[in-house]
């Protein structure tokens, strides 16, 4: 699960972790009433938008009025102005899909002069199969560069002991920061409780700033939560922003389904990650588009699967809809009653492609034989292509 | 014969009296497999089925039975606890099934299992089974035929399909792995390939890999340096629209190397043949043997 900036802004200061003034608006209301809050007679002031998405500076409005999703400016009246016209707006930046994502929440902060900016992140490295501490002395969009011409520092943690004072004093030391070496500690120490006490697959603060008077500031931050993990903390499920997902997306969560809209022309209906995604490639081989991508699971029930049907004929935009389903647990007869329990006695809008295998397989087929008209029977991947071919 | 299971491997079933755990362990046992004894605290004494004795602990069942394996069928959130037990108690091979186990939970397995004894497969993974001799996980036994040819994947449906274009052509299997797909896990890629690398009866390879994560990439470079079995492979999401980044470090840690061009690129560069259509992989595996 992916947090707003300002949410983890929040985590990172109750760990410890300094941060500057700041504050946060909702609603035009509450705008003028932040900026009052935060003080009207600042230096500089940057006004954020709040997106689930990186790049935002970079990053465009719907509506095609100027600037990005991250402004700087002299003075609270100018942040108000800037504000106002950017909550409500969506912020198309390279990462956020081509119609973008609402601004729910502007957040306003100080401008501090810095005087050195790092880069600093925990994060799960699946190839270590562990949690590493990642840091640059070269922060912001920089790092990336960085990393690959002078690579960065890197520690392995080990879990049950997390960051060792020997390894964090290497970094500090590499990073120059040796008259800092204690603050650095705490901060990495902070976010290393985030880490591991939250379930965060990641925090980073990029860039954290080194201030001119000698103070930490974490400028920018991420931080992700594993899905899994979520249960057993309900401060951060309560984080969670709706809007900065796809409304079949979240239908299709709330039922423990994983759905990603892909706008394209077949419905498609799949289970496991690996054969939805085989079937995808398969899809761009024969130059159509999915409308979707839906993994069922395997130990969906029969109200699941008929409810994962009725998303995917209600999709705009398809003009078939394809069943490839390899049963393990998944039984054919089952996934064949949803569909028809999800038509509700009528005929699918559109051609449909069945590519059935697994327990009950026959049977599902036989009853999708025999109650739908224009149904196709396939009996192999070569020949889903090549019906796809033919309709689409 | 294959590897790490046949059938002689004792099994343990922890969680053995859940609804979808009876259902699959009834399909293991019809398949041949020795289950030996369940774990499910507070039900010790008890009988699973019409003759296999449950216990309150794996220590328990240690103490009457040889075991040889544990298939752990056990909810997300106690399966740490469950995979821990297993390891305390030595088992040689762990077989978890259960999807949606915490992360940290598995960082938490995985330090306990570095320097044990104990091999773990899974989580969140359709199992191991090789044909005719025993299984152990949720894969539809019959689509199977007992033969020579490796099949080591990251995707469960995919292993299903490969192994079902293999059958079809009447090419048999020696056994059958899914690691798994979450990113914390046991046995990796490069490790099933070692281990088919070195089984007698195994022939040749089939690895089904996809986007996200580097394993195929060890994997390639296993063979490049060690393989001397034909190898066909086949890499799921080429299509996949570039996903979510996770923040800057994402692309820091592994950047292009996740995708699908360059783990295609990494496994033809190390003489494996990577079928480009997913209902080719079983074809792609009979020409790089030359037949």
């Amino acid at each position: 699960m992916e947090v707003h900036e300002f949410q983890a802004k929040e985590i990172l200061a109750s760990h410890g972790v300094p941060l500057g003034r700041r504050a946060v608006a909702t609603t035009a209301m509450e705008i003028g009433r932040a900026l009052d809050a935060l003080g009207r007679n600042l230096a500089g002031y940057v006004v954020k938008a709040q997106v689930h998405s990186g790049g935002r500076s970079r990053g465009h409005f719907t509506d095609g009025s100027p600037g990005g999703g991250v402004r700087r400016v002299a003075t609270a009246d100018e942040a108000e102005i800037v504000a106002q016209a950017m909550l409500g707006q969506r912020l198309v930046t390279a990462q956020s899909g081509p119609h973008g994502k609402p601004i729910t929440a502007i957040l306003f902060e100080e401008v501090v002069a810095t005087d050195r900016e790092f880069y600093l992140a925990i994060f799960l490295d699946r190839r270590e199969q562990l949690p590493v501490l990642l840091a640059s002395d070269r922060g912001g969009v920089a790092v990336e560069g960085a990393a690959q011409k002078h690579g960065i520092l890197r520690e392995k943690l080990w879990p049950t002991v997390g960051p060792c004072p020997f390894q964090l004093r290497r970094t500090a030391f590499s990073l120059g920061l040796e008259s800092k070496e204690t603050e650095f500690c705490g901060l990495v120490a902070g976010m290393w409780r985030i880490f591991w006490e939250k379930n965060a697959t990641l925090v980073e603060i990029n860039p954290l700033a080194l201030a001119e008077q000698g103070n930490f500031y974490a400028l920018d931050a991420k931080i992700s939560f594993d899905d899994s993990g979520l249960t057993r903390h309900a401060d951060i499920r309560a984080l969670r922003d709706p809007s900065q997902e796809d409304g079949a997306e979240i239908q299709a969560g709330d039922l423990g389904l994983s759905y990603v809209t892909l706008g394209g022309t077949v419905a498609c209906l799949t289970n496991g990650a690996g054969l939805a995604m085989a079937t995808m490639d398969l899809l761009h081989a024969a130059g159509v588009r999915p409308v979707n991508f839906l993994d069922l699971g395997d130990g969906a029930e029969l109200a699941t699967v008929a409810q994962a049907f009725r998303l995917l004929l209600a999709e705009d935009g398809a003009n078939c809809l394809l069943i490839n389903v390899f049963g393990g647990s998944m039984r054919g007869d089952l996934v064949a009653a949803a569909l028809l329990l999800a038509l509700a006695g009528k005929q699918p809008p559109f051609p449909l492609l069945v590519r059935l295998e697994g327990p009950a397989a026959a049977d599902g087929r036989s009853m999708l034989r025999d109650h739908i008209s224009d149904v196709k029977i396939l009996p192999d991947l070569l020949a889903v292509e090549e019906a796809v071919r033919q309709i689409c | 014969m294959g590897i790490l299971l046949d059938a002689t491997t004792r099994v343990l079933v922890q969680g053995i009296t859940g609804k979808a755990a009876t259902f699959h362990v009834d399909q293991c046992q019809a398949y041949g497999t020795q289950i030996v004894a369940g774990v499910r605290p507070g039900k010790g004494g008890q009988c699973w089925g019409k003759n296999v004795p449950i216990h309150n602990s794996v220590k328990d069942a240690l103490s009457c039975h040889g075991v040889d394996a544990s298939l752990v069928c056990v909810p997300a959130a106690q399966a740490m606890d469950a995979l821990l037990e297993a390891i305390e108690g030595k088992i040689s091979l762990i077989v978890c099934i259960t999807e949606g186990i915490p992360i940290h939970d598995m960082l938490l397995v995985r330090e306990k299992l570095a320097g044990s004894s104990s091999l773990l497969i899974g989580p969140n993974c359709p199992g191991i089974i090789t044909p005719g001799q025993a299984k152990l996980g949720i894969m539809p036994a019959e689509i199977h035929l007992p033969g020579t040819v490796g099949v080591i994947s990251r995707s469960g449906t995919l292993t299903f399909e490969t192994v079902w274009q293999l059958t079809r052509m009447g090419i048999g299997q020696s056994t059958c792995i899914g690691v798994g797909g979450d990113p914390i896990h046991g046995l990796s890629l490069a490790d099933g390939m070692r281990l088919f690398q070195e089984d007698p009866a195994t022939e040749g390879i089939i690895l089904v890999g996809e986007i996200g994560g580097e394993e195929e990439l060890d994997a390639a470079e296993y063979v490049r340096s060690h393989g001397t079995k034909p190898v066909a492979a086949f890499i799921a999401g080429v299509s996949a629209p570039a996903g979510r980044r996770m923040g800057h470090a994402g692309a820091i840690v592994s950047g292009e190397r996740s995708g699908a061009a360059h783990k295609i690129a990494a496994l033809e560069e190390a003489g494996i043949a990577v079928a480009r259509h997913p209902g080719r992989i079983a074809q792609t595996f009979l020409e790089r043997m030359g037949r």
